[in-house]
C-alpha cells in the first residue's frame, strides 16, 4: 500500500492515460498567436487531453488539412481511447465505489436529513412563530446540530471531492457527475424505485424531472454551498488543513444528535426508540475514509 | 510478439527517419495500407510501443504549416527493430510456399 500511495504522489500524470514526452511544457507565446480557429465542441472535447497532447493533435489535424467534422471524430476517438485508457488502473475504482458508493450514500442521508431539518424549522417558523420540536429539544440544540451537520458535511464534501479529483485525474468529470447524483439523487431514486410509483405511472412527469434538476431554490442552494464551494474548496486548499476542523465536526454533531435522540425518547415515555449511538455516527464516518488516505499521502 | 498495427507503425516510423512525427507516419501508413488511420489509434498505439520501449518519443520545435504548433517525433529503437525484424520473419515464414495470387 506504502509504495502505491509513493507512487501516486510520484507520478500523478500516470492517471491520465498517456505520459509527456521529453520536452512537454506549455507551448511558448510565438505559438499561440499563429492558432487556427478550432469549433468550440473541438475545444470543449480537447480539454480531456493534457496540454502538451492537445497541441500535438490539433498541430497533426491542422497539418493534414483536417477540420470541421471529420476533426471532431478524430478528437472524440483520442478523447475515447484515453478516457478508457483511464479506467484500466485502480484509481478511478476506487473513487467510483469508495468515493461515489460509500461516501456519496452516506452524505446523501446527511443531506436528507440536514434538508428536512430546515425544512421543518423553516415551516414551524413561517405557520406558528414557533420552532419545531418545541419542548422536546431546546432552540439553540437546533441550531448547534443544523449548524454543524451543515459545516460538516461540506468538509466531508471537500475532502471526498478532492480525493476523487486526485484519484480519477482526467476521468473527474465523469466520476464528478456520478458522485453529484449519489449525493442528492440517489435518496429520490430509492423512494421512488422502493414505490415503484413512478413506473405505475402515479407521479407526474414534472415531478421526476423536479427530482434530477435544480429547479427548486433549496435544491440549488444545496448545490452550490454544499457541492460547488467544495469542489471549489477541493482544488484549492490542501486536504490536510481541513482534517481537524472536520473531525471536530463530525464529534459535536453525533454528540448533539445522540443527545436529540435521547431527549425524544424520554419525551415520548419511550414510545420513539434512539437508535445505537454508532448508526448516529455511522453515516458521518463512513464518508471520512479519505482522510487516512489523506494523512498518509500527505496531501 | 508485435500487432499488426504496431507493425505499420514501427515500419512507418523507420521509413520516415528524423521526420518521422503524428501526421507523418498516418500518411506513411495511409499509404502503404490504402485505408484511413484514426489519430486515436495512431497514438495510443505509439503509446503503448514507447511504454514497450521499442519507440521513443519527443517534442519537437513549433512549426508553421501546423499552426505554430509542436510535433511529437518518433523515433525507432534498437529493440524496436528486431521485434520488427522477428514479426517480418514470422510472417515470411508464414507464407513460405503459399501464393495467394493464384486462390
Amino acid at each position: 500500500m506504502k509504495r502505491l500511495i509513493r507512487l501516486l504522489k510520484k507520478h500523478p500524470e500516470k492517471q491520465c492515460g498517456a505520459s509527456p514526452p521529453a520536452c512537454a511544457g506549455p507551448p511558448g507565446p510565438a505559438s499561440r498567436e499563429a492558432r487556427p480557429k478550432t469549433g468550440f465542441l473541438i475545444q470543449i472535447l480537447l480539454r480531456a487531453l493534457e496540454p502538451w497532447e492537445r497541441e500535438v493533435v490539433l498541430g497533426d489535424l491542422t497539418e493534414s488539412g483536417i477540420s470541421g467534422a471529420r476533426a471532431l471524430f478524430e478528437i472524440s476517438g483520442i478523447v475515447l481511447r484515453r478516457q478508457l485508457q483511464i479506467w484500466t488502473t485502480w484509481r478511478p475504482w476506487l473513487a467510483l465505489f469508495g468515493v461515489v458508493g460509500i461516501s456519496g450514500s452516506c452524505l446523501s442521508v446527511l443531506m436528507t436529513g440536514l434538508n428536512m431539518s430546515i425544512w421543518e424549522q423553516w415551516a414551524a417558523w413561517q405557520r406558528y412563530g414557533v420552532h419545531y420540536n418545541t419542548g422536546v429539544t431546546s432552540f439553540r440544540d437546533d441550531v448547534i446540530l443544523m449548524t454543524c451537520l451543515a459545516a460538516a458535511v461540506f468538509c466531508i464534501t471537500t475532502i471526498n471531492l478532492s480525493m476523487l479529483g486526485r484519484l480519477s485525474g482526467r476521468a473527474s468529470w465523469l466520476t464528478g457527475l456520478l458522485f453529484y447524483c449519489a449525493v442528492f439523487d440517489a435518496v429520490f431514486i430509492w423512494i421512488i424505485g422502493m414505490n415503484g410509483r413512478a413506473a405505475a405511472g402515479d407521479w407526474p412527469w414534472w415531478v421526476l424531472i423536479r427530482g434530477i434538476f435544480p429547479i427548486s431554490p433549496q435544491r440549488i442552494c444545496n448545490i452550490v454551498v454544499l457541492f460547488l464551494i467544495p469542489a471549489i474548496c477541493a482544488a484549492r486548499i490542501r486536504l490536510r488543513s481541513m482534517i481537524p476542523a472536520t473531525v471536530a465536526l463530525v464529534a459535536i454533531a453525533a454528540v448533539v444528535a445522540a443527545t436529540r435522540s435521547h431527549d425524544l425518547e424520554t419525551y415520548s415515555s419511550g414510545a420513539f426508540r434512539a437508535p445505537f449511538w454508532w448508526m448516529n455516527l455511522a453515516p458521518l464516518l463512513l464518508p471520512l475514509w479519505p482522510i487516512l488516505f489523506a494523512r498518509r499521502n500527505q496531501v | 510478439m508485435l500487432g499488426e498495427f504496431e507493425y505499420l507503425v514501427i515500419t512507418a516510423a523507420a521509413r520516415c527517419g528524423e521526420q518521422a512525427y503524428g501526421a507523418s507516419i498516418r500518411q506513411e501508413i495511409e499509404g502503404i495500407t490504402k485505408a484511413s488511420c484514426s489519430i486515436g489509434a495512431l497514438y495510443t498505439t505509439i503509446d503503448r510501443l514507447e511504454a514497450k520501449g521499442l519507440l521513443t518519443t519527443r517534442l519537437g520545435d513549433p512549426t508553421p504549416e501546423r499552426g505554430g504548433r509542436a510535433k511529437r517525433l518518433v523515433r525507432v529503437t534498437g529493440k524496436g527493430a528486431r521485434e520488427a525484424s522477428a514479426f517480418y520473419q514470422t510472417v515470411r515464414r508464414a507464407t513460405e510456399g503459399l501464393a495467394w495470387d493464384a486462390q
